[in-house]
């Protein structure tokens, strides 16, 4: 029944991502679920290691949710192609910018729930 | 820029029809990537989360500025591209491997570098032709 919690999620993930894409814009909202999907996979890791979350409820919020909530092939096509009025090159910065942002919100995610389940 | 086929204003298609094909999409995306993952489990790399990203770059690339609005490509573009690469595993994957440096910064710059070159090759390959007509395709997201 595994593939039934990730297939839910998924869909979840997805209904999420396609709702902030129109109510932030297509960078803003892509960058938002990123950032909180980064957290809540931190979350959900944290709490399946501390036995607090079985496997089905990852299924759904890890791999379902979190996973198909955030997108990278949508911020790296997005970051060469940088959507918008103009023609311009692509946005390192934003590159740079979401890889130090996701990084530490997942290893923040990661060690303050493993200590807080502890 | 939303445009109003974007949004699904103006169209044929009922209010329930966009959400309808994201989710979709996304629940499919979401089993082939987790099918991948139990197919390609190999200890301390996260191969299937590498493969799935790459791949799911480029065809985005191909497509994006191919496929229109209509809701076979929003299901294929937001819904199944978009749920089976992810950001997420990405990053916690990166974190988990802090253990070995070296390993989780070659597997950062091989994501980003391989998925940014294939992107660029993806958009290269399907930017509309002259005598292609109009492709519609609105922001990619």
């Amino acid at each position: 029944m595994t593939w039934a919690w990730v297939a839910v999620g998924g869909a979840m993930g997805a209904l999420v991502r396609d709702g902030a894409a129109r109510w932030r814009g297509p960078v803003a909202g892509t960058d938002l679920v990123n950032r909180v999907g980064a957290v809540v996979l931190g979350l959900a890791l944290a709490a399946l290691d501390a036995g607090v979350l079985a496997r089905p409820g990852h299924a759904l919020v890890g791999i379902g949710l979190a996973g198909a909530m955030t997108t990278f092939s949508t911020l790296v096509v997005q970051v060469v192609d940088p959507p918008g009025p103009g023609r311009r090159g692509p946005d390192w910065s934003r590159l740079v910018r979401e890889t130090v942002v996701g990084l530490v919100l997942a290893a923040a995610s990661l060690w303050s729930a493993a200590r807080l389940l502890a | 820029m939303e445009t109003a086929a974007g949004t699904g204003r103006g169209t044929s298609a009922g209010a329930w029809s966009r959400p309808a094909a994201v989710a979709l999409g996304g629940a499919l995306g979401a089993l082939a990537r987790w099918g991948l993952d139990v197919a390609m489990a190999i200890e301390g790399w996260p191969a299937a989360t590498l493969v799935a990203n790459l791949s799911g770059a480029f065809v985005l690339g191909l497509v994006s500025r191919r496929l229109g609005d209509s809701l076979p490509a929003v299901g294929l573009r937001v819904g199944l591209l978009g749920a089976f690469t992810t950001w997420s595993s990405l990053v916690v994957q990166v974190v988990d491997l802090g253990e070995r440096p070296v390993v989780a910064i070659g597997y950062l710059l091989v994501s980003l570098g391989g998925g940014l070159a294939l992107a660029a090759l993806g958009l290269r390959l399907g930017a509309p032709r002259p005598g292609d007509g109009p492709a519609g395709a609105g922001p990619v997201r």
